[in-house]
């Protein structure tokens, strides 16, 4: 799937159909998100008015045990949704490219004057290196696009089999305590590392749409036969990528941490772990969401530079 | 600047280049403070988190182990939405830079057409 959408050139009419479906797709797997978050929520309703009841307390601490299993879920198919509809996005930008490719020679002057020279040259979005044929993908951008689709199904796997382990556990609350401790820490450990691959995913996908951009750019260029200007991969891309390794690494920690407490036997010492590991996992989605900012930031200036570029060809034809 | 608006398409014909609208001008000045105020709150959690794992695995005050109960959810839920936010300002800019790059494409032309 990756390479036929991605490397390959789908026909307008093929891309057309594709961005479609992956809106529609994208857009059901965000209501099926949002009717999951609301079982939860009815599931949470039901367990506070329990609460306050005498002889609830293992119906409350099951119906807890699977709302957490689901809640988590829910938030993970509406990110698989952001990344099936960013896929619709990669697929319709070539079709962007290849009509711009169609409309430029048209609009260009004919008489540009003197090329610039090849090498690094100033622009209102920073540096641009200057060359006579479309810039070759960076590592980053060939290591993305082989990476999301891996990462998006890692991380459906992780939630999903979280969710089912979080079932699981609503038995071993009555039988075996120590059993559904254990579980829990599973189920957490999993859930959030499947959470983290999927923002991982979708930071892959992002990195895809820059790398995509800066190939498309090219060829729009070299097909009008003026000299290739490319942007310098922005600060914000570079400081993207960091985040995302570092919000990954500190998802894939979570887990180790949680495996490792789902051995302990004293209750306290879990409650302890739990205490602290709890802000750790959110801080490494944080961290991956501030990834996604900075990509976002990156993919804007791309933008900019790129109208820039396309205004300069056509009103002064070089 | 002479401007003419179709609203049944919803789209506007001007002889220049539109600049950033009031929403887009807040994304791009915003975007920066809001993740870094995100970046700063996670952090925080965490720091706050291991303080309330201490007092609980060493028997610590009651009252304390509550109270950061309340703040370690409350920090965090400052980033996400301070980094949610900022997600939307960004994405503010990129329709922003559609805009205004939409316009100056089309600039050349129409001061073309006018010599």
């Amino acid at each position: 799937m990756a390479v036929s959408l991605l490397d390959a050139r789908l026909s307008p009419a093929s891309a057309e159909r594709t961005g479609s479906r992956a809106r529609t797709i994208g857009l059901t797997l965000g209501f099926v998100g949002v009717a999951l978050a609301m079982v939860t929520l009815i599931n949470a309703i039901a367990a506070g008015v329990l609460a306050g009841r005498t002889g609830e307390e293992t119906t409350v601490a099951r119906l807890l045990a699977w709302s957490f299993g689901l809640t988590t879920t829910a938030f993970g198919t509406v990110k698989f949704g952001i990344a099936v509809i960013l896929v619709g996005i990669l697929t319709r930008l070539w079709v962007r490219v290849d009509g711009v490719k169609d409309a430029l020679p048209a609009l260009k002057p004919a008489s540009g004057g003197a090329a610039p020279e090849v090498g690094e040259t100033p622009t209102p979005y920073g540096g641009a290196v200057v060359s006579v044929a479309a810039p070759r993908p960076l590592f980053i951008h060939r290591m993305t696009r082989t990476m999301w689709a891996p990462m998006l199904a890692m991380g459906a796997m992780g939630v999903l089999a979280g969710f089912i382990l979080s079932l699981v556990q609503t038995d071993s609350i009555v039988s075996d305590p120590a059993l559904a401790r254990s579980q829990q820490a599973w189920v957490q450990g999993l859930q959030f590392l499947g959470e983290g691959l999927l923002l991982s995913g979708i930071s892959f996908l992002l990195g895809t749409i820059l790398g995509s951009l800066r190939k498309g750019g090219g060829e729009v260029q070299e097909s009008v036969g003026v000299a290739v200007k490319t942007l310098v991969m922005p600060t914000t891309a570079k400081a993207f990528v960091g985040l995302m390794m570092l919000g990954l690494m500190v998802e894939i920690f979570q887990f180790i941490a949680y495996v490792v407490v789902a051995t302990f036997d004293d209750p306290a010492r879990v409650t302890s772990y739990f205490t602290w590991l709890g802000p750790v996992r959110e801080a490494g989605l944080g961290i991956l969401l501030s990834g996604i900012v900075l990509a976002l930031a990156a993919i804007a200036k791309a933008l900019g530079f790129q109208f820039w570029r396309l205004t300069e060809i056509v009103s002064r034809g070089r | 600047m002479t401007s003419t608006i179709h609203p049944g398409s919803r789209y506007e014909v001007t002889d220049r280049a539109l600049g950033l609208n009031l929403p887009q001008r807040i994304g791009s000045v915003l975007w920066l403070p809001m993740l870094a105020m995100a970046l700063m709150a996670f952090p925080v959690g965490v720091v706050l988190g291991a303080v309330r794992a201490n007092e609980v695995a060493t028997g610590g005050s009651p009252d304390t182990i509550a109270a950061l109960g309340h703040f370690v959810p409350a920090v965090n839920f400052l980033g996400f939405a301070s980094v949610f936010t900022a997600i939307s300002f960004a994405i503010v800019r990129i329709l922003g830079e559609f805009r205004t790059g939409g316009g100056k494409v089309q600039e050349p032309q129409v001061e073309g057409s006018r010599r």
